[in-house]
Formats: C-alpha cells, sequence, structure tokens
C-alpha cells in the first residue's frame, strides 16, 4: 500500500501509474521518447532531403539530385568558413571547461557563493550585438586586429558561463568531508582533484564541453562584429541567403547532419556488439 | 578549503611536518603549493581576469553608454535619459514584454516536454549504455546553421508543406491551415525545437547525480514512481532546472532569427530590435534596451536568491 | 569608471574611437540587411578572395601591395552585390592588374557610417553603393569627384544613367552608375491575372489576395512605391517621396499598419532566398521584389511577372564612389571605373540579373559576342531606360533628413 501524500492519488485511492502494466509503461515512455527525438530532429533531417532536392528553394523535396554537394565542393569560401567555424569550435570546446573548472573549484572556497553565482549568470543576458559591439570596441582601444583570437574570445566568453554552470551541478556531488579524507591520507590538493574530484564530475566536463562546442559552431550575433572578415559558417550561411541563391549552404548542413547520425550510428553498433560480445562470453 | 599541511600525520613522525604529499610535485612548483594564498590566486587569476577584461568590462561600458547623447554618426559620452525615453515612449517597451512573456511561455513548455526526457535519460534508463549515444541524438541540430534549420521549418508548415499535406490527404481540412506558418505558432514551434535540448542536458545531469540508494530507498518506503518524483527527484533536480530554465530563457532574449522567418511580422522579440538600434548607428539607444535587459537579468536573479537561493546550484 | 575629468578627456577619444568601431562594426555586420533596406548585396566580404586578417578600421596598414604612387597590382572593390560580374578576369587581364571585391549591404546606415567613420575610404579604392548616398559622402569627404577625361566611356553612357540621381555635384561627376532599375512588384499571372489586366500597386492591397501578398520587411523601395501608390490614388497627402516629412512616413506607415491588422499579409520579406521562397510555393501571389526574383521563377518554371505600375516605379541606381584610397591610385581605380561602363560588363550585368547597365556598349558588345543574347539586353535596356524617363516613378533618397525616422517607423510593421 502507498503512502505517498500525492493528492491525485489520495484522490483516486490508487496511483494511476499501477493502473498500466510495466509493458505498455515501456512502450508509452519510448513512443514519448521517440515523438521527441523525431520532432527535434525533423528540421536538419529535412535539411539533407533539401540539399539533395532539385529545387533551389525551399520547398517540400521531390527530386534527387548531388547538383549542390557539387557546387559545395568548388565554394572556397564556404569551405574555409567551415574550417575556420571548426577551429574556433575546438578552441573554445578546451578554453571554456577549462576556465569554468578554474572558477568552479575556486568557487568553492569563497564565502560569497550566492555573488559568484549571480555574477556569473549575469552576463549571459548580455544581447548578442551589444557584447559583440563592446568587445569590439575595447580591441580598438587596445589596438588589437587578430581576427581569429578576437572571434575565439568572444566565443569563449559566450560559452563560458554554460560551462560553469554545468560543471558546477555536477560538482555539487563532490562532498567537502570527501576531500578531506582524501588530503587526510596524505594527497596534495592536485592529486586530490585528478583522483577523486575529476572522475565524480567527469559527466558535467563532458556535457561542458559539448556544450561549447555546440555554442560556438552555432554563434553568429558576436562573431559578426569579430569576425573581421573572416566568416564562420552561421555569419557566411546568413549573408549568401541575402545576397542570392546559395544551394550549397544546404549541401553543408546535409553533410553535417549525415556525417553526426553516421558518427553517432556507429558509437551505437560499436555498443551493441561490445554488450553481444560480453554476452557471448 | 586550504587544508594545512602542518598538522602531523602519518604515523610514526610526531615531530614535525609530513611532506610527502607536497614530494611527489615536481620541485619547480612546490615553493607554490605551499603558500596557499599564492596558490588561490593562481586558480582565481586565469578566469578572474579574462571574465574582468572581456565580460564586466563591456558590462559597465554599456551601462555608461546608456547615458551617452546621441550624435548622427555616434555619441557623446555625457549624461542624458533620452534614450530610455526612446525605448519606453515607444512600441519598443510592448516587444519587450512580448519577449518576456515568450520566454515564460518556453521555459514552461521546455519544462513540462523537457522533464520527463531527461527523467527517463537520467533515472529510468539511467544505467544503459544507450542512453548517451541516443541523448547525444538532441544534440546533432546544432551541427546545422541556425538560419538553415529555421528555414527548413517552412516546408513542414507552409501551405503546401508536409503538415498541410496530410492534413489535406486525410481528409481533415479542405484548405491549407495558414496559421501555422508565420504566426506565434510558428514561433513558438521554431524556438522549442531550439531550445528544448538546453533544458534536457542539464535537467539530465542533474537527475543522473542522484545517488542509486536514495532512490532505491524512496521504493523500499513504499513510494510509487509518481510519488518518488514528487519528493525525490524534483526537489533534487531542482538546481539543473534551474540552469536549464536560465539557458532557455536567455535565448529567447537574444533570439532574433525565429521571428523574422517564421513570425511573418507578427510578432517580434527584444533582440531585433537591439540589432535594428545597432545598424542604424544607434548606439546609446541600444546600449540602454541592454541595460534594462540587464535590470530585469538582476531583479530576476535577486528574486531567485530571495526564494530559493543561489548557491544551492553547486550544492546537492 | 574613470572620474570626470578623465572621462571628459577621454571623452573625445572614445568617440573617435567609437566612430571608428561604429565603421569596423557596420562593416562587419551583416544584420544591417534585416534592419534598413537591403539590396541585392550582403556583408560578410564573401567575396571571391579573401581579405586579409587585418580589421577594417585599421586605418594604418595597407591591405594591398601599392605604395601610394600609381603601379597598383590590385585593386580593392567593396560593392554591392548587384554590381558583382562573378568574373573580374576581362579586367585583369586587360590591365594586369587584380580586383579583390568585397561584397557590402545596401544599407545606407551601414556605408555612411563605415565610410565615414570607419576607414572605408582608406581601405578599398572603390566603393559601390546607392547613388543617393552621394551628397552625404561628398559632404563628408570621403569621396573623390572622377575626371571625366579619363573615361572615355563615358560619353556613351544613356542619358538617363547620366542624371540618375544626385550623382554630380557642383559640376564634378562623382558617382558613376553602373547598375540601375525600376521596381515595383512581381506576381503570379496565374493567380493575379494577366499582365495586360494588371496595372496598379493596389493589388499588393487587393482584398481579394488576402493573406497572400507581402512587403519588404526594409523601406529602401518598399516606401516609394506605397507612397507612390497613396498619393496617385489620392489616398493620403504625400508632401515629397523622395525626401519624405515625417508626416509622409506616417502617412504610409499608419495605411500599411492598417492593411496588416487587417491580414492583409502573410509575411515581411527580406533577403533573396526569403523572398524566391515565397512565391515559389504559392504562400503569396503579389509581392514587391526586385526583378531578378521573376527570372528566377521563370527559371523555375512559374509564370511570373514584373509589374508595370500606372503609379510609377522605384528607382534606384548602384555606382562606384573614388575613395581617398581610390584618389591616390586614381589611374588604376579609374581605369576599373571605365571598364565598369565597357561592354563586357555591361553585358554581364544585364545578362545575369536584368538590370539596366550603364551604357550601349554592352548591346555592340552582345552583337560581336556569341556569350551573350544581344536582343535580351537591349530589349531590357529599352523597358528600363523608359521607367527612368517616364513622368511617373521617383528615384527615392535612401539618406533622406528623416533616416532616422523611417527607421524607427517601418519598423514598426514587423513588431
Amino acid at each position: 500500500m502507498s503512502t505517498s501524500s500525492s493528492r491525485l492519488s489520495a484522490v483516486l485511492r490508487t496511483d494511476p501509474t499501477v493502473w498500466l502494466s510495466d509493458v505498455s509503461k515501456d512502450r508509452l515512455w519510448k513512443a514519448f521518447i521517440a515523438f521527441w527525438i523525431l520532432f527535434i530532429l525533423a528540421p536538419p533531417i529535412m535539411l539533407v532531403f533539401i540539399s539533395l532536392d532539385t529545387a533551389s528553394y525551399v520547398r517540400v523535396p521531390q527530386g534527387l539530385t548531388l547538383a549542390k554537394y557539387d557546387l559545395m565542393l568548388q565554394s572556397e569560401p564556404l569551405i574555409t568558413a567551415m574550417e575556420r567555424s571548426l577551429k574556433l569550435a575546438v578552441v573554445t570546446m578546451i578554453a571554456a571547461p577549462l576556465l569554468a573548472l578554474l572558477a568552479v573549484l575556486s568557487y568553492r572556497k569563497t564565502t560569497y557563493k550566492a555573488l559568484f553565482v549571480g555574477a556569473m549568470i549575469l552576463p549571459l543576458f548580455v544581447p548578442g550585438v551589444v557584447q559583440g559591439f563592446s568587445l569590439l570596441m575595447l580591441f580598438k582601444q587596445i589596438g588589437f586586429g587578430q581576427a581569429f583570437v578576437a572571434t575565439a574570445i568572444g566565443h569563449v566568453i559566450w560559452a563560458f558561463p554554460f560551462a560553469f554552470l554545468v560543471i558546477l551541478t555536477s560538482m555539487s556531488t563532490v562532498r567537502d568531508d570527501v576531500l578531506l579524507a582524501s588530503a587526510d591520507l596524505g594527497a596534495n590538493e592536485f592529486e586530490t582533484f585528478r583522483h577523486v574530484i575529476l572522475p565524480q564530475i567527469r559527466p558535467g566536463v563532458i556535457s561542458a564541453v559539448i556544450f561549447s562546442f555546440v555554442l560556438s559552431f552555432n554563434e553568429f550575433s558576436r562573431t559578426v562584429f569579430l569576425q573581421f572578415g573572416q566568416n564562420t559558417i552561421p555569419t557566411y550561411v546568413f549573408a549568401k541567403l541575402q545576397v542570392e541563391l546559395s544551394p550549397e549552404v544546404f549541401a553543408i548542413a546535409g553533410l553535417t547532419v549525415v556525417l553526426s547520425f553516421v558518427l553517432i550510428g556507429a558509437a551505437i553498433a560499436v555498443l551493441y556488439r561490445s554488450s553481444s560480445q560480453e554476452a557471448t562470453e | 578549503m586550504a587544508h594545512d599541511n602542518s598538522n602531523p600525520t602519518g604515523s610514526g613522525d610526531r615531530s614535525g611536518v609530513d611532506f610527502s604529499a607536497q614530494q611527489r610535485l615536481p620541485a619547480v612548483i612546490r615553493p607554490l603549493v605551499d603558500n596557499d594564498r599564492l596558490r588561490f590566486s593562481l586558480q582565481v587569476l586565469p578566469w578572474l581576469s579574462i571574465l574582468g577584461l572581456f565580460v564586466f568590462l563591456p558590462l559597465a561600458a554599456i551601462f555608461v553608454w546608456s547615458v551617452a547623447i546621441p550624435q548622427p554618426f555616434g555619441f557623446e559620452l555625457g549624461f542624458t535619459l533620452e534614450n530610455y525615453q526612446a525605448f519606453f515612449d515607444s512600441y519598443r517597451v510592448d516587444t519587450f514584454w512580448t519577449t518576456i512573456k515568450e520566454g515564460v511561455v518556453q521555459v514552461a513548455l521546455a519544462l513540462v516536454f523537457g522533464f520527463p526526457i531527461a527523467y527517463y535519460a537520467g533515472v529510468l534508463k539511467r544505467d544503459s549504455k544507450y542512453t548517451f549515444p541516443l541523448m547525444l541524438l538532441f544534440a546533432i541540430p546544432f551541427l546545422t546553421s541556425y538560419i538553415l534549420r529555421t528555414l527548413s521549418w517552412i516546408s513542414f508548415l507552409g501551405s503546401d508543406g508536409v503538415f498541410n499535406s496530410i492534413l489535406l490527404f486525410a481528409g481533415v481540412i479542405n484548405e491549407p491551415l495558414g496559421w501555422l506558418l508565420y504566426s506565434t505558432f510558428a514561433v513558438r514551434l521554431g524556438m522549442l525545437a531550439s531550445y528544448l535540448p538546453f533544458m534536457i542536458f542539464p535537467a539530465w545531469l542533474a537527475m543522473s547525480r542522484i545517488d542509486d540508494e536514495i532512490l532505491h530507498a524512496s521504493a523500499d518506503l513504499g513510494g510509487s514512481p509518481l510519488a518518488t518524483i514528487r519528493h525525490v527527484v524534483i526537489p533534487l533536480s531542482i538546481p539543473g532546472l534551474l540552469i536549464g530554465a536560465v539557458f532557455v530563457f536567455v535565448g529567447v532574449l537574444g533570439e532574433s532569427v525565429v521571428p523574422v522567418l517564421l513570425g511573418g511580422g507578427n510578432i517580434s522579440l527584444i533582440a531585433t530590435i537591439i540589432d535594428n538600434a545597432v545598424n542604424s548607428a544607434r548606439l546609446p539607444l541600444a546600449s540602454a534596451i541592454s541595460a534594462i535587459v540587464l535590470l530585469f537579468a538582476v531583479a530576476l536573479l535577486l528574486a531567485w536568491e530571495y526564494v530559493y537561493g543561489l548557491k544551492t546550484v553547486g550544492e546537492i | 569608471m574613470a572620474p570626470n575629468s578623465d572621462t571628459e578627456n577621454h571623452g573625445d577619444e572614445s568617440r573617435r574611437g567609437f566612430l571608428k568601431l561604429a565603421g569596423g562594426v557596420a562593416g562587419a555586420s551583416t544584420v544591417g540587411g534585416l534592419a534598413g533596406c537591403l539590396g541585392g548585396g550582403g556583408d560578410g566580404d564573401e567575396g571571391d578572395e579573401d581579405q586579409t586578417e587585418e580589421t577594417e578600421a585599421d586605418g594604418d596598414q595597407d591591405t594591398q601591395t601599392d605604395d601610394g604612387g600609381d603601379s597598383v597590382s590590385e585593386l580593392s572593390y567593396w560593392g554591392v552585390g548587384t554590381t558583382n560580374p562573378e568574373d573580374w578576369s576581362g579586367f585583369e587581364d586587360e590591365t594586369g592588374i587584380s580586383v579583390n571585391y568585397s561584397a557590402a549591404a545596401w544599407s545606407p546606415g551601414e556605408t555612411v557610417t563605415k565610410l565615414v567613420q570607419g576607414t572605408a575610404s582608406e581601405n578599398f579604392h572603390l566603393a559601390g553603393n546607392d547613388t543617393t548616398l552621394t551628397s552625404v559622402l561628398h559632404e563628408q569627404d570621403v569621396i573623390h569627384p572622377t575626371d571625366l577625361q579619363d573615361l572615355p566611356n563615358w560619353e556613351h553612357v544613356y542619358d538617363e544613367v547620366k542624371n540618375s540621381g544626385p550623382t554630380e555635384i557642383e559640376g564634378e561627376q562623382h558617382s558613376l552608375s553602373s547598375v540601375q532599375n525600376g521596381d515595383s512588384v512581381a506576381y503570379l499571372t496565374d493567380e493575379v491575372g494577366d499582365p495586360g489586366s494588371i496595372d496598379s500597386y493596389g493589388i499588393l492591397f487587393d482584398e481579394e489576395f488576402k493573406g497572400k501578398t507581402s512587403l519588404e520587411a526594409g523601406w529602401a523601395t518598399a516606401f516609394h512605391k506605397v507612397a507612390l501608390y497613396l498619393q496617385h490614388n489620392n489616398m493620403a497627402d504625400i508632401e515629397n517621396i523622395e525626401d519624405p516629412t515625417e508626416a509622409d512616413i506616417d502617412a504610409v506607415v499608419d495605411f500599411l499598419l492598417e492593411q496588416k491588422n487587417d491580414g492583409q499579409f502573410r509575411t515581411f520579406w527580406s533577403g533573396w532566398q526569403t523572398a524566391v521562397n515565397l512565391l515559389s510555393k504559392k504562400e503569396v501571389v503579389a509581392m514587391d521584389t526586385w526583378e531578378p526574383v521573376v527570372f528566377a521563377l521563370r527559371d523555375e518554371g512559374m509564370n511570373a511577372e514584373y509589374l508595370e505600375p500606372k503609379e510609377g516605379y522605384s528607382l534606384w541606381a548602384i555606382g562606384p564612389w573614388l575613395t581617398n584610397k581610390g584618389a591616390e591610385n586614381r589611374d588604376a581605380a579609374e581605369d576599373l571605373v571605365n571598364w565598369m561602363m565597357g561592354g563586357w560588363y555591361n553585358a554581364q550585368i544585364t545578362t545575369i540579373r536584368g538590370y539596366l547597365s550603364s551604357s550601349e556598349l554592352g548591346i555592340d558588345y552582345a552583337e560581336d559576342s556569341e556569350d551573350f543574347d544581344a536582343e535580351f539586353i537591349e530589349q531590357r535596356h529599352e523597358e528600363v531606360r523608359g521607367r527612368f524617363s517616364d513622368d511617373v516613378s521617383v528615384f527615392g533618397n535612401r539618406y533622406p533628413e528623416t533616416f532616422s525616422y523611417m527607421n524607427s517607423q517601418w519598423n514598426r510593421l514587423t513588431s
């Protein structure tokens, strides 16, 4: 008998979740998750079809052709923009979580924790264009004109609060007494970090890395001001779509989607094979 | 949390300090480690200086510019409230409130739909190793350009798009539904598709941190899954949910693509207004609007601190 | 921040600094397209050659390899995409000077700011944008008049083009329009009607097409079309269309807001991709847009026409100016300007976009060349020249006194 105080249950005298058998519950869950995955993935999958479509405008695809991919391979500025986006994303996914990690470690030692968190969250609210513009102004004042570093700084600044908050969430399970115990047992701070803290916050760090990569790859409004003429994919696509029919940008979108599916599919396949191997062993 | 190594530890040696921990460090940085204050400041320095220079300095500049006197091609430093006036006296203030409202709507939608997804991944299926790759699927859209993603919604929502075609074919409707596209509905749909993952990931992270034992204990005590969710999962994952809410809300505040492409001129968000101001070289106006947004954010943070406490984000 | 006295001292510097930056900003900004006016060009330097890593506001450093003398190996041209012939090899082969093209947005605010406050005038030899900006830029001393003696092709230029927009100031020729057209409305004949029976902007506001028309999100040419419509049909008291007063702007915007609230417009469009999408998917049956959209639709097999409005077209012209840097390398820069008035360029522009280029040399060149359809070019030239010399079309000023007010009010339409 359930001592649950859920009002619904009290009213109904039973818990609604026991009405369903486990099997149908499982099916409902799967359907629910599948629906949302489909919802999120619908635009990218459609982009793949659009990239193969015969028409050069956006419509429900009805044809099949590789013409856009051809154009994509010929388009040097597009490929340059993609390289640049990737480079910036890699830099951001290393720098932002690193800085965030240091910040989180310092956070644990401060007394003004609320102020600290608040100060980390506040910059998130600065509108992208204004942040980009003010950074540009700063760079001009100090006479800095290197495009890649300027854009990278903009991206890292943008991703940092995200990484910080995410790592902070996972850091919450690291308890002070465990750290004290580790120190008592003779570990210095670096060892404590490496052997005690890091394993526990690994999911958080991985999430922060993924977040930073994704945020940097998609970053538009700040990049516009800081790129100094060197386009990234978002700014290039934007400019191109204003000017003229640009089928090749759809091709590159389609390509990245297909590649990511392949990678994740491969990962799942590998996991499946290794688990079935374990089963047979 | 500086640990004082001068207390005698270890066995046997009662007359002095145990330096074995330090001795495992390379000689070069040993003096650094000894001095606690130095070590702490080294930890703080990199990110604090970067943040200070590139985040907080421009933040202060925004407030300064917001009271600057606008000139035809720029501005002059000074003090005037005309920028704020231009904001409050015009359609812009309505747009601001619309944006806040849409932000709340998006947070609500993301919570309602994101929570179960995170629960599934973080609690129900936490032991399955397929969970991680599956969740990664939610990140795939972000590897394509935001504009293209939004444009592809047009092929779903348009008069001859996927949804209308299916409905027409099934005979449910006689004429294509016009409100699917170039409407507030389309904007909300587009934004949800973009920001749902921002809620899912922190919530998932928070839920996966909940100890197995606690969940088992709750079940042992006779709690149904629903009760466990209500009394155990939700309270413990609130920090993650709050962070997800912040990400989603911030996203809406900065959203300028979706309303333009999918809104049909029926809905406009504050980021577009700010963009317009910057591109008409009206920086003081743009700064004033940004200052209002920031003040609103401060108010939010204060409310958060008062109601729940900001530091609980970092504690379990 | 710093105490008052410091701020005052820094005031001027930071203002200068800001103004310079605003140039860099405006240059880097591609969002200008959504804000104000957007024509055929996008920003972001997506030309064929990459710019070097220096910023454009970095006035001291030259990104080109010239020594300030007249021997130049590369000319840089910052112009609206409409003027881009996609292939500069004709010029490069002729003179041995390569052309570094960077796209500019057809956005007056950005352009003026970047030239006046930024250092675009020092970074590029030629800047190509809306000709109505000429007087403002001249006042601010960032462009220079050309020496017509050095431009042999000038005498072949059509009269309509020579006089289009305020390109001549105090007897000196500043702007040499290389691409122009009169804009109206693109519509689908199957839905709206045959060209013979359609002759007014009224189709945009026709109840029959409620919810199936679209207006541009930027006012560059859209404003003038609507103003012409209101004025011609006595629906509002419009004083001046080309340099509208605040009352004029109010009249137009209020009318449009009324239409919008009535549900007349499906959406407001900006950018080429959106424009073509809307018509090709028949989301809208009529929209004010650029003429090449009609050609693109026809390529896709649709029956589309460009309206011949009795109220008149909204005319525009885009052409290159000589910047400060260009004046330093006058010979080479003027060579390029001359080439842009020459046969191949003229033929190419009309062929790929259907716009009117500057002279009949284009037709002559096409007749002798297999690559171009001389008949098509001749027909296009005739048609657009007609638009320029009729009595009703207006040539709107893209940087009127009421620029700020116009921006602000037009944005109300999309909020």
